[in-house]
Formats: structure tokens, sequence, C-alpha cells
């Protein structure tokens, strides 16, 4: 029991932000964004750092990140002033692609359309992921809004 | 005992309650500002949480119980979906203020299907038009003052009866009056921004593609209206949807 509250306690102490991305580290920067073999001319950008677990669970990925600590959300009190937004906007005179990973509603988008906007001054390729049916969805059993994400954002075959 | 009641309902505000739920606050057309639970409305395979979320247009159908703060969802579906609101970051921003000046301006069961109306076409005016956002905000603005039962006297003054052509918000009174009645004014509305209120006072929401004020009207009025209704309705001061949507004017 002792040795599970000691353990508590220097996990408290040793974790803290990585200073470029946002996500948990035990140093100034953290793994990924030392990690030579990654590509940091590409930013994943996310809400949280539960999302950069689940980019990295996927393994299809091999970018840098940035980990946005929400979305802006000013009916919850949370504007661009209160995130990692002008963070972000530094890293991009070095960055090529910018893949905006925010969650597909109202907060995600308006947060999306702000680095947009804010980064309209650096020659960035900026993307979306893309939004719709689940894989082995059922058509029957699928909300309105998200088939209607679907159709907005169909593809050619 | 309690009752199954339905209504349509705006979206105010979610917040996650454990794992599975959500607490949702509605506005109500029947019975004003309501607050829910929503159970399980977070599992994967249940209707998605993001149609409980600000400031979507539902039916809803909830359990209420007279002892109890939080009713019961039972079921949900879209009436209108504001799908282009968020492809637009001003309009956004728009309907973000109109749904906390809305969350602020009201109180818990009180009806007021007029402004539920107000507010409904509104936002429906934001997600299909292509007007110029600020207008259809100062609309929202000073219909929300007339609904709640204090619009400010566009044509004459307060204190002489004098028709405006310039005027002054006299902080003291939180009125209208002409230049002559209060001189030093805090804030002074010179007379294309007078024109522009009074254009707005009297117009319908469907023609408000047909009124093009000057940029420093729009500017003048934008502060009147944002000090008028801090003056006229408690809690409307530190919003922060007004501060977002002054960023993105700003950029």
């Amino acid at each position: 029991m002792v040795a599970l509250a000691e353990a508590l306690l220097a996990l408290k102490d040793r974790i803290g932000e990585c200073s470029r991305c946002h996500n948990l580290s035990e140093e100034d920067l953290c793994e990924i964004c030392l990690d030579p073999r990654r590509d940091s001319a590409t930013i994943c950008v996310v809400e949280k750092v539960l999302d950069v677990l689940i980019f990295e669970r996927m393994g299809e990925y091999h970018g840098h990140y940035h980990v946005l600590g929400g979305v802006i959300s000013p009916l919850d009190g949370i504007t661009p002033d209160d995130l990692h937004i002008a963070d972000l906007i530094r890293r991009l005179p070095e960055v090529r692609e910018l893949i905006i990973a925010t969650p597909p509603n109202m907060e995600g988008d308006t947060t999306a359309l702000f680095i947009v906007k804010q980064s309209e001054p650096f020659p960035v390729k900026i993307t979306r992921l893309a939004r719709g049916l689940p894989m082995g969805a059922n058509l029957e059993f699928t909300d309105e809004a998200t088939l209607a994400s679907a159709y907005t954002s169909r593809v050619n075959l | 005992m309690p009752t199954l009641q339905s209504s349509e309902a705006v979206v105010l505000k979610t917040i996650d309650y454990s794992d599975t739920s959500l607490i949702v606050r509605l506005f109500t057309e029947q019975f004003g500002k309501v607050t829910v639970i929503a159970k399980g409305a977070r599992r994967s395979k249940q209707a998605p949480a993001g149609i409980l979320r600000p400031p979507n247009h539902l039916a809803v159908w909830y359990q209420h119980k007279d002892e109890r703060d939080i009713q019961t969802l039972t079921k949900f579906e879209f009436v209108t979906r504001y799908s282009r609101l968020s492809s637009d970051l001003a309009k956004s921003a728009a309907a973000m203020v109109t749904i906390e000046m809305l969350d602020r301006a009201i109180h818990d069961f009180d009806p007021h299907p007029i402004l539920f109306r107000l507010v409904t076409a509104t936002l429906r005016h934001l997600n299909l038009s292509e007007e110029d956002v600020s207008v259809m905000l100062h609309f929202y603005q000073l219909q929300l003052s007339r609904q709640l039962g204090f619009a400010p006297h566009l044509n004459t003054c307060m204190n002489c009866g004098r028709p405006l052509s310039e005027a002054a918000l006299d902080l003291t009174t939180g009125e209208l009056m002409c230049i002559q009645c209060r001189p030093g004014g805090a804030l002074r509305l010179p007379p294309q921004a007078v024109d522009y209120l009074q254009d707005l006072g009297r117009i319908h929401i469907a023609r408000l593609g047909t009124v093009h004020p000057p940029d420093q009207a729009k500017k003048e009025v934008g502060q009147f209206l944002l000090k008028y209704l801090f003056f006229h309705v408690d809690g409307m001061s530190n919003m922060k949807s007004m501060t977002f949507w002054q960023q993105v004017q700003a950029e």
C-alpha cells in the first residue's frame, strides 16, 4: 500500500507537459518530439492527451502532435486564450501539414476554423479528419447527423 | 407521479455526467428553461451525444416530477440541423453569443414561446443566410431586449420626447436620450448609428438583407446594445462568447 502511494507521488512529481506539444512527458520534450524517425513537419492537432494515445494505438500516423488542452467553448468559459493555440501557431514556420483532429461538433469545428484563420500567414497544408459512418455500420441504425455528414463528405469511387 | 412532457427545445448547455450520461440544459418552447439528464447518451451504441449539443433545435420528451430539479429525458430528435454554422467562424461565434445571452436572460420553468421563436428564427437565419452576421446579431440583441420587456425607445428622447437623430446612452437610467438632454452621455450614437438602430427596430428578420449600415455605425450600435443589455439584464457581464465574438471580428 505504501509502495503504491509512493509510486503515485513519484508519478505526480515526474510527469509534466512536453514544452513543445503539451503531451505528457517526464522530460522537457516528450518521447514523440524527441524521436528522429518521426516526421516533425506534420502535426496532428488534438483536443487532449488521451487522443494522442488513441492515434498511437492506430499505428498509421508517424508525425508529431499538438495537444490543445481543450476546444473553444465559450459556453463553458473556454476561449482561444485558454488553449495552446498560440504555441501551435509558433510551430507553423517549421510545418508542412497540419492535421486537425478536433471532435466533430460545433466546438471542435469552431476550434478548427479558428486555427485555419490563425494559420493564414503560413504556407501550410491544413487537413481535417473525415467524418461519417463507422466501419461495419448499418444505415438503419445511423442517426441523421452522422448520415448527413457522411453524405456531405462522400468520395468518388 | 411523473408525467410525460414533450416540447420543441433549443440546447443551451451540455455537461458530461459519469461515463455514460449527459446533463442538458434546454430552452423548451412549452415550459421554458428545463434541465434534464440523458441517461446513456454518451454510450456509443445509443443516439449520439452530438445531437444534444448547443445550439441544436430538437423535439424532446421527458419525464417530469415536480420535486426534481433535473428531469429525465426519454427521447429526442432533430427539428432543425444548423449544419452550416459549423463551417463559418463568424456564424458559429454569433450562435454562441445568441445561446449564452438567452441562457443568462431567462429563468427556469418560465415559458416564453415568442422568445423561443425569436431564437430559432435567428439561428435558422444565421445558418442559411449569407447576410452580414453582425447585423443578424444586433437584430437578435435588440429583439431580445424587447421580448424581455425593456426595449429601448429608439425614436424619441426619453427625457424631453423630441425625435432622436443623434443620441446618447444615459448610464444612470440606461435609456437613450437626445444630445441636448444628455450632452455628456457615456456612449454617443451619431445619426448614422441611430438610423441603423431604428432600421433594426422596425424590420422583419426576413428583410435583414436590405440593411447595409456603415462599418462605424455597426461598431457603435454593437457597443450600445452590449452596454444596454448589461445595464438591464442581470448576469450579462463577462460573457465568454462575446469575448470570442469580438476576437473573431477583430481578426
